[in-house]
């Protein structure tokens, strides 16, 4: 049975997929049906949401629309989500195959680094990261990676601790295989089933950290974030909640449609493993 | 003839816990070319860990053993890996022994990747010969490793270790895993081959009826000495170590046919 057979039997899985594909259209089509800037002014300030069908979401306290600024948000959280982790797989499972392949010292220093990255708080991470070298899409992605790769590197590790001692492994070595591609090409992409679907754990967490920062004004500041969004309806809290709300809930759907997706892709990849 | 393979006083010990395990404890033999010398032993005796020590998978602690008249133990990285495209081996279970994501391509090309004997053009070429040799169609090359048989797979990873044309090839249980017909078909693909190229055979196995049929001398292992040395006939009709006796009294239905 394929992996999309076996991730299509698990409903959480299903629901999860149906969620990040419907949050994936709306952010690649924000462009087309927002066109105008987020950020400018389009009618009064606070309009209630389902007051004005022109603006359904209604607006914030400087009289933006607020569903165009949650379709453009979505592509910030998405954009940094994706990329932190993508980020955070590659350096956590360079570190780990090598660290397990390796054996010996460099294992031991490479995982007393990981030991360090791991005992500080990874958001505390980001914000010392941020606020030293600045906000921006780029830094924020790297700062939210730097404490999502110890993770993915211990898993690495574990993985290829047990497969370095296959036969196949011995076998390329005995046909002259150089070490450095027996840990890349031959042992890397066995080890990275289960890396992957950690992946969803930390996509979700890196959206919820952006979303943090951003709230704590160190998002990059030229694009409208759902973090943003919540730390402008905060002034408006008792007055106009839902503007604090409606992004709030943007958050909490995504990184449940996030989170549902990993659990389903996991089980499809676990089931793969007990029946070989 | 001068010999391919010298191994004198070769030793390994593990440690397991606090004690001192000795896996292989001052094995001395030789390999003549074109020969095939069996490597026959009780499991535990030392085989397996032998045959990794001739492989250079793991490293002697005592001993020397020269191949080609060099010294195969002091070689280390890039030039053991140059030496490794004339020492080739063939694992027990074929399915362990190849990269579950490969290709048969992909197996069998990788040593002529590696060792540089066909470029990217030529290697299809090469690898369908190859697969030739072993006496499969060349349609299998596009297939992956998982979706062929285990008598495929043993061929297959047979074709790798020929691929880099070596002078030895030592072959740990290669045929243990397989049934009794494909068995046959690759033992006698393996004899064919070294009529044709000459190539030198280390035969490690616990069947000793499998290593009757293919080998030139017997080398009978235990606790892991060598107890036995001899020509197939010679140990096989009459063994002298208490060893030997016992191996070739487990097999029922060759005593009778050798009295």
């Amino acid at each position: 049975m394929s992996l999309i057979a076996r991730f299509s039997r698990s409903p959480e899985g299903l629901f999860g997929a149906a969620v990040l594909a419907v949050l994936i259209a709306v952010a690649l089509a924000a462009p087309l049906l927002f066109p105008r800037d987020p950020l400018s002014i389009v009618g009064p300030a606070l309009t209630a949401p389902f007051t004005d069908w022109a603006l359904p979401l209604g607006t914030d306290r400087l009289g933006r629309n607020v569903l165009a600024e949650l379709a453009h948000g979505s592509r910030a959280s998405l954009l940094v989500g994706f990329a932190a982790t993508l980020a955070a797989i590659l350096i956590g499972a360079s570190v780990g195959t090598i660290a397990g392949f390796a054996g010996g010292l460099v294992d031991e220093v490479l995982m007393r680094v990981v030991d360090a990255f791991q005992t500080v708080p990874g958001f505390l991470l980001a914000l010392a990261f941020v606020s030293v070298i600045g906000a921006s899409l780029p830094v924020v992605v790297l700062a939210i990676a730097l404490g999502a790769w110890t993770g993915p590197a211990r898993l690495a590790r574990a993985e290829v601790l047990s497969l370095r001692e296959r036969d196949y492994v011995a076998a390329a070595r005995v046909i002259g295989m150089h070490p450095a591609e027996i840990a890349f090409r031959e042992i890397l992409p066995n080890a990275l089933a289960p890396v992957l679907a950690l992946s969803a754990v930390i996509v979700a967490g890196a959206i919820l950290t952006e979303a943090a920062l951003s709230f704590l004004g160190l998002g990059d500041p030229n694009i409208v974030t759902w973090g943003s969004m919540i730390a402008e309806g905060r002034a408006v809290l008792r007055s106009s909640p839902f503007l604090s709300i409606i992004p709030g809930l943007a958050l909490v759907v995504t990184v449940l449609g996030v989170y549902l997706f990993g659990e389903g892709l996991s089980e499809a990849l676990s089931r793969r493993q007990v029946r070989l | 003839m001068t010999a391919l393979l010298v191994a004198e006083g070769l030793g390994k010990s593990f440690r397991r816990g606090g004690a001192r395990l000795v896996a292989v404890d001052g094995a001395s033999f030789s390999v003549d070319g074109g020969e095939t010398l069996g490597i026959v032993g009780p499991s535990g005796s030392g085989k397996t860990t032998l045959a990794r020590l001739i492989i250079r998978l793991i490293d002697a602690d005592t001993g020397t053993l020269r191949f080609e008249g060099a010294d195969l133990l002091a070689l280390r990285g890039k030039a053991l890996r140059a030496t490794r495209k004339r020492i080739q081996m063939v694992f027990q279970d074929p399915l362990a022994a190849l990269n579950p994501r490969a290709s048969v391509a992909d197996v069998i090309g990788d040593p002529l990747r590696i060792h540089r004997l066909a470029d990217r053009a030529n290697r299809p070429a090469a690898v369908a010969h190859l697969l030739d040799r072993v006496g499969l169609p060349a349609a299998l090359a596009s297939r992956a490793v998982h979706e062929i048989s285990g008598g495929q797979r043993q061929r297959v990873a047979i074709a790798r270790a020929l691929a880099t044309e070596p002078r030895l090839i030592v072959l740990d249980e290669a045929v243990s895993a397989l049934d009794v017909s494909v068995r046959a078909h690759i033992l006698k693909r393996l004899v064919e081959l070294q009529v044709e190229s000459g190539i030198s055979y280390i035969f490690v196995s616990h069947d000793i009826a499998v290593v009757r049929a293919v080998a030139h001398r017997i080398a009978i292992m235990d606790h892991g000495r060598i107890v036995e040395t001899g020509p197939t006939a010679q140990v096989i009709a009459a063994p002298q170590s208490a060893t030997g006796k016992a191996l070739i009294a487990a097999v029922p239905r060759l005593m009778p046919a050798e009295d």
